[in-house]
């Protein structure tokens, strides 16, 4: 229960450091606000928003609360820090069901970093990006700052680019690769919720939900819920579902929970953005987020099982089902998750390197499904 | 009710922490002054970016952005695609583009335009791409691209996905290792979209359609010279569409007119094929195991899967080793790839065919496996499977000056000549002939 207090106390400690403002060693008192530009106009800096008291840190300004989700999107072993900032005077409606509700002037925030060591994530580290949601009145629009080597500063960057990076993985093996910073069409690949009516894409948000958040963090007082903490907060329009009703996703890496929720939250976070009603993989007729998974209201043919390729072209590894119940070996989406090759990668975008955790999860998940009309 | 957040962090961290983790510290903030430096800059707005060289001297007229070739030119192309207004022509000086990753659209009307000679002088090359597997990519609506070369892609070449109006207008799309069965799928490839326009291209070595159209609607294919593809031209799952004046010559198939089973879109009705040149596709076929095309014998002219009311006529289809035009139903398919889901929305067997006024000659000469157990040499010039749901519901027409002809009535009589007919007499017969496609 320590996913936010990590982030947090390393930011602390960091605050301490002298910083390279005008007034280099006297911390500035005052508290933080966010200042947001004018809408249509962001800024090219990320230090112009104020998001944060200190950035380099992580270290949020005020109204910016820290959140996390229960089963996060694998990202080539990054990682990340995430906030909500909402506009004073401004609620969300509690709901159960879907992406939350932002009011304007909403902006999302998530941070990506490489540890050094990714087995030590608060050891040494490198920020990458910073990216942005932010709720304007004509819809969500998407942004990303990359941070400077120096990480003094990050700088808002429209057609994406890649920078190199070398890293300790898990396994202790140094990896060099190339970080892909998302271009902003390339996010809407994920956050696509729709096309208006010329065929350009809505995006919004993935994360901020309750089947993610509902999941004690540490705001410093030990570890609550964070339902409860936002809705203390006065976020919430509307009292939160009691506990006991809600649904959630669980930690998908997390033996002691039910196999098939942990595969479904796997997928929710690491497959849905894409493939799920009105997603951008559409074309596939496969659909992986949570509901659409639940093998007791949905047909099993809707997430993969015993489904031909409708769009693989080739993609395919030679197998014939997305899913072979009892066969992992035989099931498109394991090797689609094995594969590096451009054309057969999956997920196409947001990582590169295969998620051999997942891949486990995945595995074992389908040699537990009980045979179908497709198991030889 | 609203309670004002207040999340500074100094107030919940217990003190214990903060001296904990000071050890690790190995960053502390940098001094530099706030402009980014070093390898992450490139604010927004770099596509509109400085003259290039390669544009001096270069006719740019109407071109709102105009780039030349550089160090990074996926960041400067790809923002100057993100950042240009509806309408703003984007276009691309002499030279070769190298790009690390797919560049894609998403503004509407939205023209991306080589503005060389000729469209061999402006390259975009896809070789060393490590992001995307596609080239060109769009989603919006009124896509255009002309008059420039792309290559090396990994995956399909230029891809539209749900666009209404579409322009793909004297371009090349190659690979440079040949025909390979690595390089990507579809050359150009306008998806789920509708009033669409391949005009006066060349396309060479995609591994599987050069040209594919696929679940679209309102379509013209004109004047393109498509070679060394497994397919040449392939229109699946489609609705009006015209293929007119094109030269398909040296693919393992030269046109393809096929309905697919567990599609959204369920049908592939009027397509006009007439007026091309279709010869010599009797390349080996080099598609993907697995995938369909991979399966079509070499050697095939026209080949005409379970879509309804295709024409074809006025064509000079010559010199194709297994057949002039074969007209089969998904039975027939099953044979050669493993069946998917049954898909009861999807019509298996190709009705209202109109084959007329085309001129045959050299086809059918040493066909290719499995229709060399038909073992005819040379084959008839419209070789049918005959499969249909009640006798006569296939609705052939070869009109009242037919070309040869046999119907092998049914899948499972491929071997037994003697089962065979040739008689066109069931099929001299006229259908209204389609009307010309007009693209809104
Ligand atoms: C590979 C898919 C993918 C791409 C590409 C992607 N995102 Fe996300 N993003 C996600 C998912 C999934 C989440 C939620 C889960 C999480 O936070 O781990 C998320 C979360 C976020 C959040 C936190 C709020 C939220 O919606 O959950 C922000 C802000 C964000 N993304 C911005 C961006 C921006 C800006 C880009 C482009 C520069 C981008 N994303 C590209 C998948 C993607
Ligand atoms: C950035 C968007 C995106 C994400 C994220 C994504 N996919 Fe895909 N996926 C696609 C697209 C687009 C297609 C269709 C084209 C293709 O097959 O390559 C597809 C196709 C597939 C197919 C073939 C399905 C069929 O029936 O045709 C499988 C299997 C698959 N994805 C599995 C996954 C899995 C498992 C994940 C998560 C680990 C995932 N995908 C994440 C975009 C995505």
């Amino acid at each position: 229960m320590r996913w936010l207090i990590g982030t947090v106390m390393i930011a602390a400690a960091l605050a301490l450091a002298p910083a390279c403002s005008d007034d280099a060693v006297t911390p500035d008192p005052e508290p933080v606000l966010v200042t947001p530009p004018a809408f249509g106009e962001p800024y090219d800096k990320l230090s112009d928003w104020h998001l944060f008291a200190d950035p380099l840190l992580q270290l949020p300004a005020e109204r910016v609360v820290p959140y996390d989700v229960i089963a996060p999107l694998f990202s080539d072993y990054t990682s990340k820090w995430r906030f909500l900032f909402v506009p004073e005077g401004e609620t969300v409606p509690y709901a159960d069901e879907g992406t939350w509700e932002f009011p304007v002037g909403t902006v999302l925030v998530k941070t990506f970093a490489y540890a050094d060591d990714v087995r030590e994530p608060e050891g040494p580290r490198r920020i990458l990006e910073t990216r942005l949601l932010w709720r304007e009145p004509e819809g969500w629009t998407a942004h990303t700052y990359i941070w400077n080597e120096e990480q003094s500063e990050a700088i808002r960057e429209v057609g994406g680019r890649f920078v190199d990076v070398t890293f300790i993985d898990p396994l202790g093996a140094t990896v060099e690769t190339a970080y892909r910073v998302p271009n902003t069409n390339e996010c809407a690949d994920c956050h696509h919720q729709g096309e208006d009516e010329a065929g350009a894409i809505i995006v919004g948000p993935l994360g901020p939900k309750t089947l993610q958040l509902d999941r004690d963090a540490d705001f410093g007082a030990g570890p609550v819920n964070q339902l409860d903490q936002l809705s203390s907060l006065g976020l919430f329009d509307g009292d939160p579902t009691p506990s006991s009703e809600r649904e959630r996703l669980v930690d998908p890496y997390d033996p002691a929970e039910d196999l098939s929720l942990r595969a479904r939250s796997y997928f929710d976070a690491n497959c849905s953005g894409c493939h799920r009603q009105g997603g951008s993989a559409t074309d596939s007729d496969l659909e992986l987020d949570f509901d659409s998974t639940d093998p007791t209201t949905s047909d099993a043919v809707v997430w993969g099982v015993c489904k031909t390729p409708t769009s693989a072209g080739g993609a395919t590894c030679g197998n014939t089902y997305d899913i072979v119940p009892g066969e992992p070996d035989l099931s498109i989406v394991v090797c689609r998750m094995t594969a590096t090759e451009l054309d057969q990668r999956m997920p196409p975008l947001g990582s590169k390197i295969v998620h051999q955790e997942g891949l486990a999860l995945m595995r074992e998940w389908i040699e537990s499904l009980p045979p179908a009309s497709c198991t030889p | 009710m609203l309670v004002s957040f207040s999340m500074r962090p100094a107030r919940l961290i217990p003190l214990a922490a903060l001296v904990l983790a000071l050890a690790p510290l190995a960053l502390v903030p940098g001094c530099g002054d706030d402009s980014a430096t070093g390898g992450a800059g490139g604010a927004g707005g770099g596509g509109g970016g400085g003259p290039s060289e390669a544009c001096e001297g270069v006719d740019t007229t109407g071109c709102t952005i105009s780039l030349g070739p550089s160090d990074d030119v996926t960041n400067e192309l790809q923002t100057a695609l993100i950042e240009a207004e509806s309408g703003s022509p984007v276009c691309l000086c002499p030279g070769t583009y190298l790009f690390d990753n797919e560049l894609q659209v998403n503004t509407p009307d939205l023209t991306i335009r080589g503005v060389g000679a000729t469209r061999d002088d402006v390259v975009l090359d896809f070789a060393n791409q490590i992001g995307g597997d596609d080239g060109l990519t769009a989603t919006s609506d009124g896509f255009t691209v002309e008059n420039l070369s792309v290559k090396n892609t990994t995956g399909n070449g230029i891809v539209a996905t749900g666009s209404d109006g579409v322009t793909f207008r004297n371009l090349k799309v190659w690979w440079d290792a040949g025909s390979v069965t690595e390089n990507g799928a579809y050359a150009v490839y306008p998806i789920s979209s509708s009033n669409v326009l391949i005009e006066d291209c060349e396309i060479v070595g995609a591994a599987d359609a050069g040209v594919y159209v696929g679940q679209s609607t309102n379509i013209i294919v004109r004047n393109n010279d498509v070679h060394a593809n497994v397919a040449g031209i392939e229109i699946e799952n489609s609705t009006d569409a015209e293929v007119y004046d094109n030269r398909a010559y040296d693919n393992a198939a030269g046109i393809l007119v096929f309905a697919l089973p567990n599609l959204d879109k369920t049908d592939s009705l009027r397509c006009d094929v007439h007026d091309n040149e279709i010869y010599e596709n009797n390349r080996d076929n080099f598609g993907e195991e697995g995938t369909v095309v991979a399966a079509v014998p070499p050697g095939i002219g026209v080949l005409i899967l379970a879509a309804d009311e295709t024409h074809v006529h006025d064509n000079t289809i010559t010199d194709n080793v297994t057949g002039g035009v074969v007209m089969v139903s998904m039975a027939t398919l099953s044979l050669l790839v493993a069946p998917g889901e049954p898909d009861p929305d999807t019509d298996p067997d190709p009705e209202t065919t109109y084959i007329y006024a085309n001129t045959f000659s050299g086809n059918g000469t040493d066909p290719s496996s499995p229709l060399d157990l038909v073992d005819v040499v040379p084959m008839e010039d419209v070789l049918w499977d005959g499969v249909e749901k009640t006798d006569g519901s296939g609705d052939l027409c070869l009109s009242m000056t037919p070309p040869t002809f046999r119907n092998i009535h049914g899948v499972s009589n491929i071997a037994n000549q003697a089962n065979h007919t040739t008689d066109t007499t069931p099929h001299e017969c006229d259908h209204t002939p389609l009307a010309p496609i007009v693209l809104e």
